[in-house]
């Protein structure tokens, strides 16, 4: 678009177009315009004021209104006529002889005798303080600090430190002993509590040389698997991670079944330490990376759920729900990774920050040219309509496109005789109309093509029982996986017709489960409701070999003679007396087969598995596998139609104005110039790029202070979420560009060396209390850092605790999630979702994180909504936490188990010993001989109490001491 | 404060309180940051202390409840098919179908000129909760509690019954401490709902007490080697808060004790299930909000399912009616008596109201109103027997002292003595309040 910006003919009183404006333009902008686009209008519209020359040359929040080489182009016309959904003056569009009049004046230049200045109505605004601006400012390399006392520093982190405090006068408290140390570091590397022994044995280490034991603790503790538990939820707060949608407004809270998959990526890319780089890459733009193995396919893919796990409010009746997705997006990348809400900027341009509504249309076209996969989310039309999900494959090889129709398997001759010999009591080729069986109409039989079916359907009176059978046959599906709900019914043994179902059938999965579309699946019918699914897709048009075998509960299915059964399990026997044997439809004709079928057999026993792989074999055919499945995982991928986003006005979706080029902020600015965008992408692997260029103003910064934060329950700046102008400043400016600088530069953007640096700083290791009490005055919120805070557990460190100390904790991770088969509504009252929170040894970052149903073991702590963006967690002291210490079911089971196995030691120990051992596992110390004596002295007034009671009970007394110690502050804080 | 420590130390029994003192006195050097519940000095003078909402989702029909709308001129036209009466000195209409409410006109002040911005059902009533009609806000408990604190650190400030969505009890980015404590959800039996973990241990109290002051004695050791630590301090606090939370909720809860003409008159246990009407024991839920109210619970919401009466208008509302009268009424009774109404806010209404219809018509379906409703207020600083605002003559939309959630939330927060501009919070770069960007207007109309 050419602009008319000085190009705009000379004034002349005699000039025709100043006529015009005066007769034809100036009335109808005063009548219709003004009142919303002038400096008198109330709020001014869109950021455009037309009451100055200056003005309307500018346009507003959409861009520019004038068009001279293209007037009926131009947006204000557009506007005047009521085209492309931007509609003004609100009240109707105007008479085309008034629009033809603003077409004639912008052809004439726009000439204008107006004011030349804009007149500003918002001059009166308080100007923005420029240091408010420090984040878009770039990382700079501060000068290390000359100190006074140069011997303290370890690092230079420390000099940072210690410059600031000599500022101000005042001095470091005194380092910490080596148990305090050991206890914070395995709280906040691994949040798990470390052993007595370990206490021990590193006590000594510690004695001898301080600086190697501690290399050697935190190098332990950093490769542990228990690190990316910890540092991992760290991040699924940050990344708003949830396993089901949360209340979508209509009070329906779909689950999110394949969620795990990125909550599983996140632990194993802290593990191995990707780098912070890399890690931001494969979330935002990981399928558009090139991969070398499946597996780093699939990781990468599975790391794009960043952007779809997100909560979605309702699509019924929501016009804008797309760009709601769009707008999740938006919030996320650019919330977690450049601590800046974009947000705002989707109605109008950021009231503080320098985010014009443009720069966020910008990036809404990289994401509105992305495809979101969150999968059948319950089937809910109303909700977030089913999408496809990514497939995790077990090749690199792209799916090929569904092939044409295969010929018929060109059998051996003796195949029939083979077949018999297993004696089965129907056997049927299928390549003529056979005697014995009923031929529905939509059946042909042909000796090439044997039986083509389309809406036909074959059955016969069953000779088998219900819970004892086999059945084998060939075919081929020529219907598209994604053409209907259920691809195919192959099989049923059910009664006629009826709506229930209940029976043994063999479907092929089409899109309303989409974890099963192209794959078999075995069902029982509406009343069971049993559903077993295998992993292999059915190309279409391919001819498959298939054995159903049932021998009581148990049911197999084989495919192509592959040893190893397609489908394995239970399944209850629900067939009924009145049952036949339907052959490709349903007992219901639902979902009638399309394509082929061939040399079918039945027998009245469970083949053997070798029996079953026999029939494959003397087929004469090879034995052929299909692409396997491994899972699914939700993500993004980029449209097949790549398009650039207007401006919704208002962020309304139905208001458009003028198309923005996709892009990223204008305000954060890199050395080299942001990498262009082509036509044939989306545009979010140049997202990626340019957030991680390394001279990104923010990217860096936001993530050490991160680390910072959960090194030190303190950040330097203390809105992590937030570095924009509303957002704090930094305490300790130098050192976050220190560290941010060294996290890109010296570092290489790893995590775990961020992390080992931070830890053996001398601040790190500074006790938590001590230090002048001066001081404690003059800077009650820590935050010369003079000294470490103390820190109260987080809610799934509490939990971890406790099982542990109780010997109840599973260190090894559970697969998936309890949720992983569940794609249901989530309504309220929970109902459902109470099994969902089944009591589980694991690790608490593994419990199912449903949205407004969240774990009842860790809600009483403050736990992230998974709605927003938290990279900082509320720390709350509520009554609400002792009801839970003194009540949770959890709580009492794990006192009760410490209980149990205190009485389990020697019989001959005393009560004082067992007291000990109560104070090493839980609080990992030797108790004082108050202390024991305190103990000592209520279990007799317990004992004493349950027996008045008439409960008197050993045991129960040993579980109210247990769980008094896991109530203890002591349990629950480190220093 | 010379010795607080040593004060805290040498008293044991109510420990928690001074402790709990100590922490919201101006002097603490606590965090300044930390979310409390204490109690907080109103901006502005408070005439109401407290709030029960009334909540009634679905979309209440105002034309056959408060807003009477008689035939006028020839012509059949749309408005009230039940029949109305005069009650009270102050002359109001008041449907056939609230006898026992309308012994109380007196006591209310109706706005019948309500507004708000859709009929969808879930958002206008995330709107009438939150302000915010799609985006997760916190719910006007939550704000209320976030500005008032709460008055018995013994109870959670803020008590939902029986709510129709989690959103009624979300504190979103507010502090989590603010968020409503849900007693039974949508329909679950209200005779069995309680607090989470208020009770499950399997003790005695005796053993409990002991076990507590075990607790309680290490946390002061804790606490002694570590200098003074607001943190553990409130530790100690809280862990007593919640031994008597522990005591006193099941106890609040436990109606076993009330008289039999009290049980009577709020009709405890009457269930009524018609069509959209669903039991809600809506009598408990008045009873108990009245026990809450007493015990100076900072806001409480009841709820009724519900008043999305289609098909069958006249046989569920009379049902819906008939299910809430008679409690609406011995709660507003005993309010009253126990001069709780004074300082206590009663608010009654749902997300819109529907449209009327033609007395003379068979049809009885009816849909949503959101341009023209009602709700009513009573005590805690509102006009008396009064109305506000009125609909056209079909009451299909307000015409005079119109009302919109905006500022029926600043009017609420206004009688709380809050600011409605000044109540912000700081999430996602801006400060947020209850009364969004546009900001509402306090009814002067209606201030006694």
């Amino acid at each position: 678009m050419l602009l008319l910006c000085g190009s705009v003919s000379p004034l002349n009183a005699e000039d025709p177009g100043l006529a015009l404006f005066e007769k034809n333009i100036r009335p109808v902008l005063s009548e219709h315009c003004y009142e919303c686009h002038s400096s008198e209008a109330k709020k001014i519209g869109g950021k455009l004021q037309l009451d100055s020359r200056a003005g309307i040359l500018k346009g507003g929040e959409s861009g520019p209104v004038l068009d001279r080489n293209n007037p009926e182009e131009s947006l204000l016309v557009q506007a005047l006529r009521w085209v492309d959904d931007l509609e003004m003056p609100p009240e109707g569009p105007l008479p085309e002889t008034v629009t033809h009049d603003f077409v004639k004046w912008i052809k004439l230049g726009a000439p204008d005798p107006r004011s030349n200045k804009p007149i500003s109505k918002e001059s009166s605004a308080p100007p923005v303080d420029p240091t408010a601006l420090w984040s878009f400012q770039p990382v700079t390399v501060p000068k290390i600090p000359d100190l006074r006392n140069s011997d303290w520093p370890h690092d230079p982190i420390d000099r940072f430190i210690l410059a600031r405090l000599e500022a101000e006068g005042h001095e470091p408290t005194r380092d910490a002993d080596a148990e305090t140390l050991m206890r914070r570091l395995h709280f906040d590397l691994i949040g798990l509590a470390p052993t007595v022994e370990e206490l021990a044995s590193f006590r000594a280490e510690f004695a001898t040389d301080k600086r190697i034991a501690l290399e050697a603790l935190v190098d332990r503790l950093l490769a542990s698997p228990q690190f990316g538990e910890r540092w991992g939820r760290f991040w699924l707060d940050v990344a708003r991670y949830g396993e089901s949608n949360g209340n979508d407004g209509l009070g329906r809270n779909p689950t999110f079944p394949n969620a795990w998959r990125y909550r599983d990526y996140v632990i194993a890319a802290l593990n191995a330490d990707l780098p912070y780089d890399r890690f931001i890459t494969e979330q935002i733009a990981g399928d558009l990376l090139p991969a070398s193995t499946a597996d780093e396919r699939n990781r990468q893919i599975t790391a794009t759920g960043f952007l779809a796990i997100g909560h979605k409010p309702v699509a019924a009746m929501n016009q804008n729900f797309a760009m709601d997705v769009v707008d999740d997006q938006i919030n996320v990348v650019s919330t977690a990774v450049m601590g800046l809400s974009v947000s705002c900027a989707r109605c109008h341009d950021h009231k503080h920050d320098p985010i014009p509504t443009r720069d966020y249309y910008a990036m809404a076209g990289i994401f509105n040219s992305t495809e979101t996969l969150w999968g059948a989310a319950a089937n809910e039309k109303l909700t977030a309509p089913p999408t496809p999900l990514h497939a995790l494959r077990d090749t690199l090889e792209e799916p090929a496109p569904d092939s044409t129709k295969e010929p018929p398997p060109d059998f051996a001759k003796d195949y029939g005789k083979s077949i018999k010999s297993l004696e089965p009591v129907l056997q049927a080729r299928l390549d003529e109309k056979p005697d014995d069986l009923v031929i529905e109409k939509g059946v042909k039989f042909s000796p090439n093509q044997f039986a083509e079916v389309k809406e036909g359907r074959i059955h016969f009176e069953t000779p088998v029982p219900a819970d004892s059978y086999s059945v084998a046959f060939w075919f081929r599906n020529d219907l598209d996986n994604s053409a209907r709900a259920i691809t195919a019914y192959l099989f049923s043994h059910a009664s006629p017709g009826d709506k229930k179902q209940t029976g043994d059938h063999i479907g092929i999965g089409g899109t309303y489960n989409k974890s099963q579309t192209g794959k078999f699946y075995l069902w029982n019918g509406v009343t069971r409701n049993q559903n077993l699914a295998g992993s292999t897709v059915i190309p279409t048009g391919s001819w498959n070999h298939v054995v159903l075998v049932r021998s009581r509960k148990k049911v197999w299915l084989y495919l192509n003679g592959d040893p190893k059964p397609e489908i394995e399990g239970e399944m209850d026997v629900t067939a009924p007396d009145d049952r036949k044997i339907f052959l490709g439809a349903r007992n219901d004709r639902f979902a009638p087969l399309q394509g082929s079928l061939a040399e079918f057999a039945v027998w009245n026993r469970a083949l053997d598995p070798g029996e079953a792989q026999s029939l494959h074999a003397a087929s004469g055919q090879t034995r052929r596998t299909h692409r396997k499945v491994l899972g699914w995982a939700m993500g993004a991928r980029d449209k097949k139609k790549i398009a650039n986003c207007k401006i919704n006005i208002d962020g309304n979706s139905k208001k458009l104005g003028p198309v923005i080029p996709r892009g990223f902020l204008t305000a954060c600015k890199t050395s080299s110039d942001p990498p262009p965008i082509d036509e044939t992408t989306s545009g979010r692997l140049q997202l990626a790029e340019w957030l991680t260029s390394g001279d990104h103003p923010q990217t860096a910064r936001v993530m050490v202070n991160r680390i910072w934060l959960n090194l030190f329950g303190r950040p330097i700046v203390m809105t992590p979420d937030d570095f924009g102008v509303y957002g704090a400043r930094p305490s300790h400016p130098e050192l976050l560009d220190h560290l941010a600088h060294r996290f890109v530069t010296e570092l290489d953007w790893s995590l775990k060396k961020m992390i080992r640096t931070i830890v053996l700083t001398r601040t790190y290791q500074l006790n938590s209390w001590g230090g002048a009490g001066e001081l404690l005055k003059a800077d009650p919120d820590n935050i010369l850092m003079a000294r470490h805070s103390r820190r109260r557990l987080d809610a799934e460190a509490l939990r971890d605790r406790m099982l542990q100390t109780s010997g109840f904790l599973n260190l090894s991770p559970p697969v998936g999630s309890t949720i992983d088969d569940v794609d249901i509504l989530l309504n309220w009252p929970h109902g459902e979702a109470k099994y969902l929170h089944e009591t589980s040894p694991h690790r608490s970052v593994y419990l199912c994180m449903l949205r407004d149903s969240p774990p009842p073991e860790l809600s009483a702590f403050d736990l992230p909504d998974g709605i927003k963006v938290a990279g900082k967690r509320d720390v709350t002291t509520a009554p609400n936490q002792a009801l839970y210490l003194f009540n949770n079911p959890f709580v009492i089971e794990q006192a009760r188990v410490l209980a149990e196995s205190l009485l389990a030691i020697d019989p001959s120990a005393s009560d004082e010993d067992r007291i000990r051992s109560a104070y090493k596992r839980a609080l990992q110390r030797v108790p004082t001989q108050s202390e024991v004596v305190r103990s000592v002295a209520h279990l007799r007034e317990v004992s004493n109490l349950l027996a008045s009671e008439g409960t008197a009970s050993l045991p129960k007394a040993w579980t109210s001491l247990c769980q008094a110690l896991l109530a203890s502050s002591e349990f629950r804080y480190v220093d | 404060m010379p010795n607080r420590r040593a004060l805290l130390r040498s008293t044991s029994c109510g420990f928690g309180y001074l402790a709990l003192n100590a922490l919201c006195s101006a002097q603490s050097k606590g965090p300044p940051a930390e979310a409390s519940l204490s109690p907080k000095k109103t901006p502005l003078p408070a005439r109401a202390k407290r709030v029960i909402f009334l909540c009634m989702p679905g979309g209440p029909a105002h034309l056959d409840t408060f807003d009477y709308k008689p035939q006028s001129g020839k012509k059949e036209h749309p408005g009230s098919v039940f029949e109305f009466s005069q009650h009270g000195e102050s002359g109001r209409w008041v449907s056939e179908l609230f006898p026992e409410v309308a012994k109380h006109v007196d006591k209310l002040c109706v706005l019948n000129g309500m507004h708000a911005d859709t009929g969808n059902h879930a958002q206008s009533f995330l709107q009438l909760h939150t302000g915010e009609k799609l985006r997760r806000r916190p719910s006007i408990g939550s704000w209320v509690t976030y500005g008032l604190g709460t008055e018995n650190q013994n109870l959670p400030g803020f008590i939902s019954l029986n709510a129709h969505e989690s959103t009624v009890a979300s504190s979103a980015f507010l502090p989590s401490i603010y968020g409503g404590t849900s007693i039974g959800v949508n329909g679950e039996d209200m005779s069995k709902a309680t607090i989470a973990n208020v009770t499950g241990s399997k003790l005695s109290h005796q053993v409990k007490r002991s076990q507590l002051d075990l607790v309680q004695a290490m946390n002061r050791d804790h606490l002694a080697s570590r200098q003074d630590d607001p943190q553990l301090e409130s530790v100690i606090a809280t862990m007593e808060l919640g031994f008597r939370m522990q005591s006193v909720a099941p106890d609040l809860l436990d109606l076993s004790n009330e008289p039999a003409d009290v049980l009577e008159r709020y009709g405890v246990g009457k269930k009524i299930s018609v069509g959209t009407c669903r039991p809600s024991d809506f009598g408990r839920q008045c009873l108990l909000a009245r026990r809450f109210a007493e015990a100076g619970v900072r806001f409480i919401e009841v709820t009724h399912n519900g008043w999305d009466q289609h098909k069958n208008h006249r046989r569920d509302l009379r049902a819906n009616c008939e299910s809430t009268d008679a409690p609406i009424a011995a709660l507003l009774e005993d309010l009253d008596q126990r001069g709780l109404l004074e300082d206590t806010l009663v608010v009654w209404g749902g997300e819109f109201g529907r449209p009327g219809l033609k007395p003379g018509d068979k049809k009885d379906e009816t849909g949503h109103n959101v341009k023209g409703f009602t709700f009513w207020l009573a005590g805690g600083g509102v006009k008396a027997g009064i109305a506000h605002g009125r609909t056209d003559e079909t009451g299909a939309r307000a015409v005079e002292g119109k009302v919109h959630f905006r500022d029926l939330h600043a009017t609420i927060l206004h009688l709380l003595g809050l600011e409605h501009d000044k109540l912000t919070f700081h999430h996602q770069g801006r400060l947020h309040r209850l009364t969004g960007p546009l900001g509402g207007a306090v009814v002067q109309e209606i201030l006694a």
